[in-house]
């Protein structure tokens, strides 16, 4: 889920000019009253804002949720950076960076879905600003990890939402652009992954919850291996093994 | 039964690494070289495999 120029420049506002109503807003950032109206709509539904009515009006607000509080902190902590880079494909191209390991422009188009003219012209602007570094693999700067903190942060919120449409107790475990993990201790008629697709080659493990990948992609037992690593918790006990 | 032929090695990796799992090939490949030669079952290679996978992923 991207965030729109417009988005930004409201989200902005709200985060350092903190208006009491709606109309306040429209006039600070020379925006007309509806089409405020209708992108803070979409900034709440992207879990950015929420909107509290307050008499007649009602007053926007910076969402309790960790990928609006990062994005705060950003804008905060770095006035001076270009913050239109984390939006529309650029939300997009961060993310691909940050969840795989990336290490030609080829790779990163491929993986990112972006246009070669897109790509080209994104990664020469964020290459300039010093955002983007290239060893072995294209990596965000370690100085901007802000940045990196609210796209993680950003793209757990998407996929917890989606996941969540497909069971209310759904808990991701991971995930990466269009493909996420999660647990979940009702049996859906999704892909089961990880330890809960062993039992397919011959090890039933006894686990309270299943775990499941949206992708329609029919996965491979080395896919299942790799998901149940990406899956794993650091407190993680060993699951018990019926024999 | 899990053989180390049933992995596909070379897949396995490029993926891990492409997704930032590689700590998962050193796991199936320790698990290879150790596996099951006192313990031949199955079941006993799989538990062997997923202990390796979780003191592999604590990294």
């Amino acid at each position: 889920m991207e965030i729109t120029k417009k988005e930004l420049q409201l989200f902005r506002a709200i985060t350092l000019t903190n208006p009491e109503t709606v109309s306040e807003l429209a006039q600070t950032t020379s925006t007309s009253l509806s089409y405020t109206s209708t992108t803070l709509k979409k900034l709440e539904k992207k879990g950015f804002i929420t909107q509290q009515r307050k008499n007649r009006e009602k007053k926007p607000r910076i969402a309790d949720t960790l990928h609006a509080s990062t994005l705060r902190t950003l804008i905060l902590d770095t006035p001076h950076l270009n913050h239109d880079i984390l939006t529309n494909k650029g939300t997009t191209i961060l993310t691909t960076i940050t969840c795989q390991n990336i290490r030609t422009t080829e790779e990163l188009l491929e993986a990112s879905g972006a246009s070669y003219r897109t790509l080209w012209s994104y990664m020469d602007k964020v290459r300039g600003m010093g955002i983007i570094q290239r060893n072995e693999t294209i990596t965000i700067a370690p100085r901007h990890e802000k940045i990196t903190k609210f796209i993680e942060a950003n793209q757990r919120y998407i996929h917890q939402v989606e996941a969540t449409k497909k069971a209310d107790d759904a808990l991701v475990k991971w995930g990466c652009l269009d493909t996420y993990i999660f647990e979940t201790a009702k049996t859906l008629s999704l892909q089961p992954t990880g330890i809960s697709a062993f039992k397919d080659y011959g090890a039933l493990f006894l686990t309270p919850r299943n775990l499941y990948t949206n992708t329609q992609e029919k996965l491979r037992l080395e896919d299942h291996i790799i998901n149940h690593v990406l899956s794993e918790d650091k407190q993680n006990t060993l699951p018990l093994l019926i024999t | 039964m899990l053989n180390e032929d049933d992995i596909d090695t070379e897949y396995l990796n490029k993926k891990a690494y492409r997704l930032k799992a590689s700590t998962v090939t050193d796991a199936v490949q320790t698990y290879i070289k150790t596996r099951g030669k006192e313990k031949p079952e199955y079941l006993l290679n799989w538990m062997e495999l997923t202990e390796k996978l979780g003191e592999y992923g604590d990294e």
